[in-house]
């Protein structure tokens, strides 16, 4: 028996060298598609940015560490391309395209397996209660209140909700470690622009992220606060802050 | 989302008014698109079409013809947030128009893309996504094929 797998894959020249259309697809139902271009005499492969741009698609940071971490453990057969969040091969000779193009082509299905950490399906009920909560005091105090609110110009650090009375709150719901490395680093970022936001985080429970971790983030924000257990106490506090 | 459900949206009375491109930036816009940044991405804003339902347009450049794409996304506004309806895509670079649907899919998709949905070839066009009358070309069909009245009386902008 004969089988013609080359059938299944398309491949055409561009202005700047070759694309191939591979029969692998991602969930959406694209063709994984791969360039060819020249570089300096060698070729480099890359994914044009495909895989990162249908995490994006599906509520999936490709700079989240978990990715990134990955990324950098692939790193003798892909290079992950930061500026135009694209997989790239390292530089190869002719005859060794079609093999770098695989190479790309699999990372890019691979990379898309990361879209099972968007953040819906693993939002807890903490996050929600929290919100929910938020809403309720916005309510009761008259204070009004946003969220998903960016602290920085770079929209890098983003207050979960942000009470925009005459003493502004951003709170930040820590549900993990770097959550609440966010916390600290918008807390520090306000101080230095000289912006007096107060900057309160507050995690499910001290076990969740560690007793280090929450000593710490008293040092480096306006106040953490522990929320199981203490849900009364969460919600006078934030109260008063407000008045 | 049924077929019957799906139509209910399509025939709604929907319109554009007005469409602009900037640099897309995470945290921009809601989820599930909230992580769209990077320095060849650029969205329009989440418009309102009237009624629950909105649009963004992304635009993909690059220095080749076959690497720019475009994307129109219709959303449904539901109380968890952005549920999306309709995708529609442009990829010089091996697929024409097509449109994938959130219909019959037994999944919840709401802030999420459309993985495994239906997809759809529309009539062949050719588009350069660089070219500001094409992208308002793609903007036409998008809003032909979705039922969406353009900008005024007088047409879009």
């Amino acid at each position: 028996m004969n089988l013609d797998i080359c059938k299944d894959f398309i491949l055409r020249q561009t202005a700047n060298g070759l694309l191939l259309v591979t029969p692998l697809r991602y969930d959406d139902g694209d063709q994984i598609t791969v360039f060819a271009e020249r570089t300096g005499g060698m070729w480099q492969v890359h994914d044009n940015g495909e895989a990162a741009l249908r995490l994006m698609f599906d509520g999936v940071d490709p700079d989240a560490a978990r990715i990134q971490c990955w990324l950098s453990e692939q790193s003798a057969r892909i290079h992950w391309n930061e500026a135009l969040d694209q997989i790239e091969s390292d530089p190869v000779e002719e005859v060794d395209i079609v093999l770098a193009a695989f190479k790309v082509a699999q990372a890019a299905v691979q990379l898309q397996a990361f879209s099972a950490l968007r953040t819906s399906r693993h939002e807890s009920p903490f996050k929600g209660e929290i919100i929910a909560l938020l809403k309720q005091i916005s309510e009761e105090t008259g204070v009004a209140a946003q969220f998903d609110v960016p602290l920085d110009e770079n929209q890098l650090l983003v207050a979960d909700c942000r009470f925009s009375g005459s003493k502004p709150v951003a709170i930040i719901i820590a549900n993990s470690t770097e959550r609440l490395l966010e916390a600290e680093l918008a807390f520090s970022h306000l101080r230095r622009m000289g912006d007096n936001t107060q900057v309160l985080a507050v995690v499910e429970n001290a076990k969740s992220i560690g007793h280090k971790q929450i000593a710490r983030a008293n040092y480096f924000t306006d106040k953490t606060y522990e929320y199981q257990g203490f849900e009364r106490a969460f919600h006078g506090a934030i109260t008063d802050t407000l008045h | 989302m049924n077929r019957k459900d799906l139509s209910v949206k399509k025939i709604a009375a929907k319109r554009l008014d007005y469409v602009a491109f900037q640099a897309a930036k995470k945290g921009k816009l809601p989820k599930p698109l909230d992580k769209l940044g990077g320095a060849r991405l650029h969205a329009t804003s989440l418009m309102s079409l009237g009624g629950c339902l909105s649009a963004v347009f992304v635009w993909k450049t690059a220095p080749i013809v076959e690497q720019r794409q475009l994307y129109g996304w219709l959303f449904q506004e539901v109380e968890q947030g952005m549920l999306p309806l309709a995708r529609m895509d442009y990829h010089p670079s091996h697929k024409n128009l097509h449109v994938v649907l959130n219909c019959e899919r037994e999944l919840d998709l709401t802030n999420r893309g459309l993985p495994g949905c239906k997809e759809f070839a529309l009539r062949e066009v050719t588009l350069d996504p660089d070219n500001e009358q094409d992208r308002f070309r793609f903007i036409t069909i998008f809003c032909e094929r979705l039922n969406i009245k353009l900008g005024e009386d007088t047409g879009l902008l």
